[in-house]
């Protein structure tokens, strides 16, 4: 999968929120924020030109003290809800 | 996916407004607060589309620093030379407040309300504000009528 053009991070108030990039309109309403970990992960797939879960789970496991099968879970739920979300596409 | 509702502090959402349209974002939106620009706009249910400050007009509805780190956003009703001075639609005829263009966050191009975009340049914000502006004597009654059948409409 791939990160959607047309979106970037930013940290407004001390939350990790996604705005549209360029000069959109930025709904307060609506906005998505990050979790500490998910915005690591963003941040570091964002560039890449393709990633798959296992690169997130390596991600993780060179941050963060957890168990692979763990890793993995929690990967699998946060590239679901990228997806759902419309962040990410195949 | 989740969803939860911040309630983010008014000076810090200011100065986050200002900060994006200073990174060249054309327009912001936020939820409404409060009950001051009854009877079009409710506190929470709509929603504002806010532009980069620019000189505004009487009838304008600006988004301002009133007072150190008070805002308001209200409509204009005087300008004299760089005073401005604005005054909510649901608010009484005594209450109006003054800035400059220094104090301006936004200018609002749109509000949402009721889920529907209506904007400034509309025909129907411009019947609306020339409307209540006519009915100004009689908005203290208006808006205690409106008070008690709000929640049913």
């Amino acid at each position: 999968m791939k990160v959607k053009e047309g979106f970037e991070m930013q940290v407004v108030c001390g939350e990790h929120i996604i705005i549209p990039a360029g000069a959109e309109n930025v709904d307060f309403s609506k906005i998505i924020s990050l979790n500490p970990t998910a915005a690591y992960l963003w941040e570091n797939v964002a560039k890449k030109e393709s990633f798959s879960v296992e690169d997130m789970v390596e991600l993780l496991l060179a941050e963060y003290e957890v168990e692979r099968e763990i890793a993995l879970e929690d990967c699998n739920l946060i590239a679901e809800t990228w997806k759902e979300m419309g962040l990410v596409q195949d | 996916m989740s969803s939860k509702k911040i309630q983010i502090e008014n000076c810090m959402l200011m100065q986050e407004i200002t900060k994006l349209f200073d990174s060249g974002k054309e327009s912001v939106t936020i939820v409404v607060r409060g009950y001051s620009m009854r009877p079009f706009l409710e506190h929470e249910r709509d929603k504002v589309v806010l532009v980069p400050p620019r000189t505004p007009r009487v009838g304008d509805v600006v988004l301002a620093e009133i007072s150190k780190k008070r805002y308001a956003l209200h409509r204009v009703i005087k300008i004299e030379d760089d005073i401005y001075t604005m005054r909510g639609d649901g608010n009484q005829l005594c209450l109006k407040e003054q800035f400059t263009e220094k104090d301006i966050i936004g200018v609002a191009k749109a509000f949402i309300r009721k889920g529907k975009a209506v904007t400034t340049d509309s025909l129907k914000w411009k019947a609306y504000s020339f409307a209540w502006n006519l009915l100004r004597p009689a908005r203290r009654i208006l808006l205690a009528i409106h008070r008690r059948i709000i929640k049913y409409i």
